[in-house]
């Protein structure tokens, strides 16, 4: 079967070597004559198949339009790719099976395997087109399933290819492996006919290629059946098909197969890419680089299959050849190299004039991976003999998934050519990793023989000459090959027994087993899901429905999380991986506010704090007024540090504030792992609680934003961990954790309170635990309770902080929400949120997941802390008891008036539930099949909490404008708004506007946002009282507001945050339709008001006449 | 432990010039700042707050874990608390005290932290693998990867619309019966005409223009003493209102236009 991809082609024939054992020899026995002859043979055979199916595409180029043969060029490497699947190793098993199949059933094992892949590929080519355009928004991919006819025609394409791509490997086994090139020659040879036919009948379109191309398959298959007539008198009566003769043959296969398909699927999927990413006609030009391509990836592949074959799985073979057929396929790739460089538009111009104009550079870049790829075909040829597909397949996998975000990231980015630079740096970077891998395999070449598995073949099956007849059927005799060498034996170190210690051993660390350190491609991988949350953030901008993006942010979520989770999880990863993951991890999660969010401060809070921040650095002075929330300029720690690191470093308040964020996470999952650590004596335990700490509903949320809580948090964490690990007692002891107490003092309110009670009660504790017995430890517990508490006092009692009423008027807030609650007031709607926006199923499974899965694995686990209290643990019952309150989370979401509490209490509480599940879990978990378990279902856990504590992954994302949607309700408009009041209205001037134009009034605009927490003023009838009454005067001559800021857009729905300004505006009491237009226009009709901004969305008024005149 | 050992490094550095180094690089970093060199002092800032951490968490000996956590949250309460201090000076928080402070903060680190530092304890096992560095690389490169995608996402997120706005809205009172208004274009940048309305018809201000790439057109409107005037931008050639804005005197009272 000829395709446009030659260097995918032959992988098919790797199969053939892999699992076949050669025994058949050419005279003489020389490997590097049959080294040569067999590369030859490959070479020969894709140079046949390339050239016509070249010639193929030349004629599709230059009778139909460049959208026709993108369309086409697209649907054939889709075909490919799910023929590729569907064929389901079987051509690989058919290699292992048919030699030792008795001659009258082989017919039929061949029927069973052709009929189970054309099925599965059929199956798999609906699911995979039809959700790609409908769900994922492909259009590009549209002309493929525009009609029944169209569906039914590639999912009966996709099923041929599977069928032939099985039966080509078949025809091998049986021994006239000519076959394989005959049928090759009449299916190219007849999609060429059948084209000019077609065309020249006048057809169009990309299916009009697709069928011709389908059409030689068809007539080729026959053929093959007639080839091989001759057996049918050996057949058995019986069915056409048996299934049973399938059972317990595929898993060597499935191994080599998901290599292969590692290896396959980023040039078959590239098309693809181009095609959504860039265009149809972009693909069709990128198409034919890629055909020319082909030529020059064959021969290392060529060349790595051939030292495969000879080598007979000698792996000193390979080593030792090695250095000679990497160097020749270097050489003969940059010979290529330097050929097509002036070349390019010459060789494409057989594709016609246009595909030379606009696929040259793409070729001259393209064809730079032919070096990489001498690279990495002869490592998987080298791990093939090493009988380590399964590691190289994952290797392959990752960076097969690499490859294509590098090449999504490149395209969107730089369209063609972008992609080709993304993917074939991606592909450099790769071979270096091959490379290093291959060096350390040469320099540390085996003394021994043959490590290679065990073949399963009769002799002489596999390099036939072609015309041979079939090898006998007999079995292989169980003693005549060496064992294979066992998983652990192979990649090393890497499989304990591991410990099933009940308890720790207190400050012990326990011998944990040692495997291999895959930091860096964990890390790797973790990276990706950073690049899709990208990918997802940045089309989620202009898209709109857009289910498929929030499922690819929530599958970058899950990308990041996982990976970690099961190598944390996992017995046999080293300590130091494991204490480096439990860092990354929530690092990594930090970076993803930035995603979101690059270049401004989004969220509610963090436009609070960004005020503080401006304020302070027009002011030069700490505890200023801050309209928005007073209470937070008298709490000013994340500000007076980005401040400072604004000023000495020159960066932008939004990068200093990115950074001090990283910062502080760092610091959070550093301190909490050495408390861990040392109360528990296991980094394992610690790495677990320190994921399961990274399921805190707020953590990307909340405790990411640029708000006091996200910087106190870590540094109480801080303080506790250097009382803890105070190296001396006395007040040098605990200088430092003093210190970081009074920082948290002068950070937030709320948690400094909780530190210095945490504190107290530590000391409480140790008295009532070990009385006189612990006196050092007790005085400098005291001290640093006593510093704490004098700090938060200080703090308290600056001039003009109103924490007490703010605190107050929370408590109240709650009290108010729980009374309602138990007076009957229904609770707060489920999974939706006050404007009617509901959460898509899968989230709220999800959200129900993750609840039910904390409170269930709780309960098991107090019961295994019960050791704490055993142990007279202090801190570790203060962690257990802190678990205790987990209800709150999810029961705050039963009101409106209490969500905010139980959202903000999770950063804390989860402390306490890390510490407990971790401590419970860590030596539970076991090997790679439980860990992977517990990491799949911690990873469902962590989006649902994701999705609880941040709202629907819709909201989350960046996009189309939202009413009172915090961060969805900043968009080019309301940004200009805001500019504009900074450059044009005097500083300071006393501004009205809805809850996000006033956020960005202040924070931007440099203006004081009136708000009734800070003025004791409610002038929100000014913007939502559709009637013009004296009471608007009275209300804003009170306020001594000046500007009004409306955006009139909020007419559009109800809130989404539950208010249009602040809570108690102006009928917010049983609201169920969105604010009249009326009251958004009212004030232009008033005499003088002056209506001096207008971008279509916001209007700004001046209201000075207004007050003046009346 | 599990196979990764923790090895201690050579002696530290004892002698004096490397106190006197380290001091330099605080003083330079300080100088930077002052004088502005933006992307310097970020650069020093970083290597002086290394510089400074690891001699301060030197002596702690609790493996490289505590040491970041001590080190980097350490950094940060330090700057807190020399924020909190600037702050009672007269001059408050500015980027003189800032590079003053710290560099004072650092250069008492230096100077009273521990005087025979221990050998730092650090993580290393064996010299990492090749495929190690470049995995991290490409970890590196992904991650930043996704930062610029980004950013240049949120960048061509989309422009704003057209605005219209009066150029000086705090001075128009004061003015002798002029005004300016500026169309400032987003990604339509016209033609546009504009009009004005002050209650007894409606009379085109100047013919259709186009808002230059990233400018502004500027307008002269005149402004009569008691008369409401309506400014109204249009698409050229089609009447219905796009973005308006209204000038009037104090005296001035008039509706909107209909």
């Amino acid at each position: 079967m000829s395709t446009p991809l030659t260097r995918n082609r032959p992988v098919d024939d790797v199969e053939v070597r892999v699992t076949a054992r050669p025994s058949w020899r050419p005279p003489g026995g020389d490997r590097v004559r049959r080294l040569v002859g067999v590369s030859a043979s490959l070479v020969g055979t894709n140079v046949v198949t390339s050239v016509l199916g070249l010639g193929f595409w030349a004629i599709a180029a230059r009778t139909l339009d460049a959208d026709a043969v993108g369309v086409a060029g697209a649907a054939v490497s889709m075909m490919m790719m799910v023929g590729a699947l569907g064929s389901l190793g079987l051509g690989t098993l058919l290699i292992a099976r048919l030699p030792a199949e008795p001659q009258g059933s082989r017919r039929r094992l061949v029927r069973s395997c052709l009929l189970l892949a054309a099925g599965a590929s059929a199956v798999l080519s609906l699911l995979t087109v039809w959700p790609a355009v409908e769900l994922l928004g492909m259009t590009g991919l549209r002309p493929l399933v525009d009609t029944p006819a169209d569906v039914a025609l590639l999912a009966g394409s996709t099923a041929l290819t599977a069928v032939t791509m099985v039966l080509d490997q078949a025809v091998l086994v049986l021994g006239v492996g000519a076959l394989q090139l005959r049928r090759n020659l009449v299916a190219s040879v007849v999609k060429i006919v059948a084209l000019v036919a077609v065309t020249g009948a006048g057809g169009r379109g990309g299916l009009v290629i697709l069928a011709a191309w389908t059409a030689g398959n068809v007539v080729s298959l026959p053929l093959v059946s007639h080839w091989t007539r001759g057996g049918r008198a050996l057949q058995d009566r019986g069915p056409l098909v048996d299934r049973r003769s399938l059972h317990g043959l595929g898993r060597d296969a499935l191994s080599h197969h998901a290599l292969n398909l590692g290896l396959q699927a980023p040039v078959q999927l590239l098309p693809v890419v181009v095609t959504v990413m860039v265009s149809a006609r972009d693909n069709g030009y990128f198409n034919g680089a890629l055909l020319v391509t082909g030529f020059v990836f064959t021969l290392p592949f060529a060349l790595s299959v051939g030292l495969f074959a000879v080598a007979e799985g000698d792996e000193r073979e390979v080593l030792g050849r090695l250095r000679w057929t990497v160097p020749f396929g270097l050489v003969v790739s940059l010979a290529a190299d330097v050929v097509l460089y002036p070349c390019a538009d010459v060789v494409l111009r057989v594709f016609g004039d246009a595909y030379a104009h606009e696929s040259a550079g793409v070729l001259r870049v393209l064809v730079l991976a032919g070096l990489a790829f001498v690279i990495k075909d002869h490592f998987v040829a080298l791990r093939r003999v090493q009988n380590r597909t399964a590691g190289a397949a994952v290797l392959v996998a990752a960076f097969s998934a690499a490859e294509l975000a590098a090449a999504a990231a490149g395209a969107r980015w730089g369209g063609t050519l972008g992609l080709s630079w993304a993917w074939v740096a991606t592909v450099g970077l790769e071979a270096g990793v091959f490379l290093a891998l291959l060096v350390r395999g040469v320099r540390g070449r085996p003394a021994g023989t043959l490590t290679m598995a065990p073949p399963t073949l009769p002799q002489g099956i596999a390099l036939e000459p072609p015309g041979l007849p079939a090898a006998p059927a007999t079995r292989p005799s169980p003693g005549g090959t060496p064992e294979p060498e066992p998983w652990s034996q192979v990649v090393g170190r890497s499989e304990g027994t591991g410990s099933r210690v009940a308890a720790a051993r207190h400050a012990a660390p326990r011998a944990e087993p040692v495997g291999r350190d895959r930091l860096a491609p964990t890390l790797l991988i973790l990276s990706a899901g950073l690049l899709l949350m990208a990918l997802a953030a940045t089309a989620a901008r202009t898209a709109s429905p857009r289910p498929s993006l929030d499922v690819l942010y929530a599958v970058g979520l899950a990308v990041v999380f996982l990976p970690p989770a099961a190598r944390i999880a996992y017995r046999g990863t080293p300590r130091r991986e494991r204490l480096a993951l439990a860092v990354a991890l929530p690092a990594a999660l930090q970076l993803s506010r930035t995603i979101l969010h690059p270049t401004f401060f989004a969220y509610h809070d963090e436009m609070i704090h960004a005020n503080t921040l401006r304020v302070i650095g027009a002011t030069h002075h700490l505890f200023t007024q801050n309209p928005l929330l007073p209470v937070s300029s008298y709490y000013p720690g994340l500000e007076v540090v980005t401040d400072g690191v604004v000023q000495v470093s020159g960066a932008s308040p939004f990068v200093s504030a990115s950074l001090v964020l990283v910062l502080a996470r760092v610091v959070l999952a550093t301190a909490f792992l050495a408390l861990v650590l040392s109360i528990t004596g296991s980094a394992r335990a610690a790495s677990v609680a320190a994921v399961v700490y990274t399921c805190n509903p707020q953590l990307i949320f909340f405790n990411a934003q640029f708000s006091y809580q996200t910087l106190a948090l870590p540094l109480a964490v801080l303080a506790v961990h250097l009382v803890r690990s105070r190296g001396r007692t006395g007040p040098a002891g605990v200088l430092g954790a003093a210190a970081t107490a009074v920082a948290v003092a002068f950070t937030h309110h709320l948690t400094s309170m909780l530190l210095v009670g945490a504190l107290g009660a530590w000391t409480g504790a140790e008295l009532l635990l070990h009385g006189r017995r612990n006196r050092g430890e007790v005085r400098d517990l005291a001290l640093v309770t006593g510093v704490g508490l004098a700090a938060v006092v200080g703090a308290t009692t600056v001039p003009g902080n109103p924490v007490a009423g703010y605190l107050q008027a929370i408590a109240q807030t709650v009290q108010g929400g729980v009374d309602g609650l138990a007076g009957g007031r229904p609770a707060k709607a489920a999974f939706t949120d006050p404007a009617g926006a509901a959460s898509l199923p899968w989230e709220q499974l999800l959200m129900v997941f993750a609840v039910t899965a904390v409170a269930l694995a709780l309960p098991p686990a107090w019961l295994r802390a019960r050791t704490w209290w055993t142990r007279r643990e202090p801190l570790a019952l203060g962690l257990v008891l802190l678990s205790l309150l987990y209800p709150l989370i999810p029961a705050g979401h039963l009101t409106r008036d209490t969500a905010e509490v139980g959202d903000r209490s999770a950063g804390f509480v989860f402390l306490g539930i890390a510490f407990v599940v971790g401590w419970a879990v860590h030596d539970r978990i076991g090997g790679g099949v439980r860990a992977a378990l517990v990491a799949t279902a911690a990873t469902g856990v962590f989006v649902g909490n994701v999705v609880l504590g941040a709202g629907p992954v819709g909201s989350q994302l960046p996009g189309p404008y939202q009413v009172s949607a915090d961060a969805r309700s900043i968009d080019a408009d309301s940004l200009a708004a805001a500019r504009w009041t900074a450059a044009s209205l005097p500083p300071e001037s006393r501004v009205y506007a809805d809850r996000v134009s006033g956020l960005l009034a202040a924070a931007i605009g440099g203006q004081h946002t009136v708000r009734h927490v800070s003025s004791d003023v409610d002038a929100s009838r000014l913007i939502l009282d559709p009637r013009f009454t004296p009471e608007d005067v009275a209300v804003a001559r009170a306020a001594g507001i000046r500007y009004v800021v409306v955006d009139q857009r909020d007419a559009q729905s109800l809130p989404h945050e539950g208010v249009y300004i602040e809570s108690g505006e102006f009928g917010q009491a049983g609201r169920t339709e969105p604010v009249p237009r009326a009251a958004l226009v009212k004030l232009a009709a008033v005499p003088g008001v002056r209506r001096i901004y207008d971008n279509g969305s916001v209007v700004v008024y001046d209201v000075e006449g207004m007050l003046r005149e009346r | 432990m599990s196979g990764d050992r923790q090895v201690v490094e050579g002696a530290p550095p004892r002698a004096a010039w490397v106190l006197g180094g380290r001091l330099l690089l605080l003083a330079l970093t300080a100088a930077t700042c002052l004088a502005g060199l933006w992307p310097v002092s970020a650069v020093l800032l970083a290597a002086s707050s290394a510089v400074v951490v690891r001699s301060a968490v030197r002596n702690r000996r609790r493996g490289p874990l505590d040491a970041v956590a001590v080190g980097v949250g350490g950094w940060l309460v330090a700057v807190l608390l020399v924020g909190l201090v600037l702050n009672a000076l007269p001059g408050g928080l500015n980027r003189t005290s800032w590079a003053l402070g710290l560099a004072a903060a650092g250069t008492a680190a230096l100077l009273l932290g521990p005087r025979d530092p221990s050998p730092l304890v650090t993580w290393r096992g064996r010299r990492p693998r090749p495929s190690t560095v470049l995995c991290s690389l490409g970890a590196v490169l992904l991650a930043a990867t996704a930062l610029v995608v980004s950013v240049v996402g949120a960048g061509s997120g989309g422009a704003s619309s057209v605005q219209l706005s009066v150029a000086d809205p705090g001075g128009l009172e004061g003015d002798p019966g002029w005004a300016t208004v500026l169309v400032t274009a987003g990604a339509d940048r016209g033609p546009f005409q504009l009009t004005i309305d002050r209650g007894h018809g409606v009379q085109d201000q100047g013919g259709p223009f186009v808002v230059p790439a990233g400018g502004q057109y500027a307008a002269q409107v005149v402004v009569p003493e008691g008369v409401r005037t309506a400014v109204v931008l249009h698409r050229a050639g089609d009447p219905s209102p796009l973005r308006w804005v209204t000038l009037d005197r104090p005296s001035a009272r008039s509706g909107p236009p209909s």
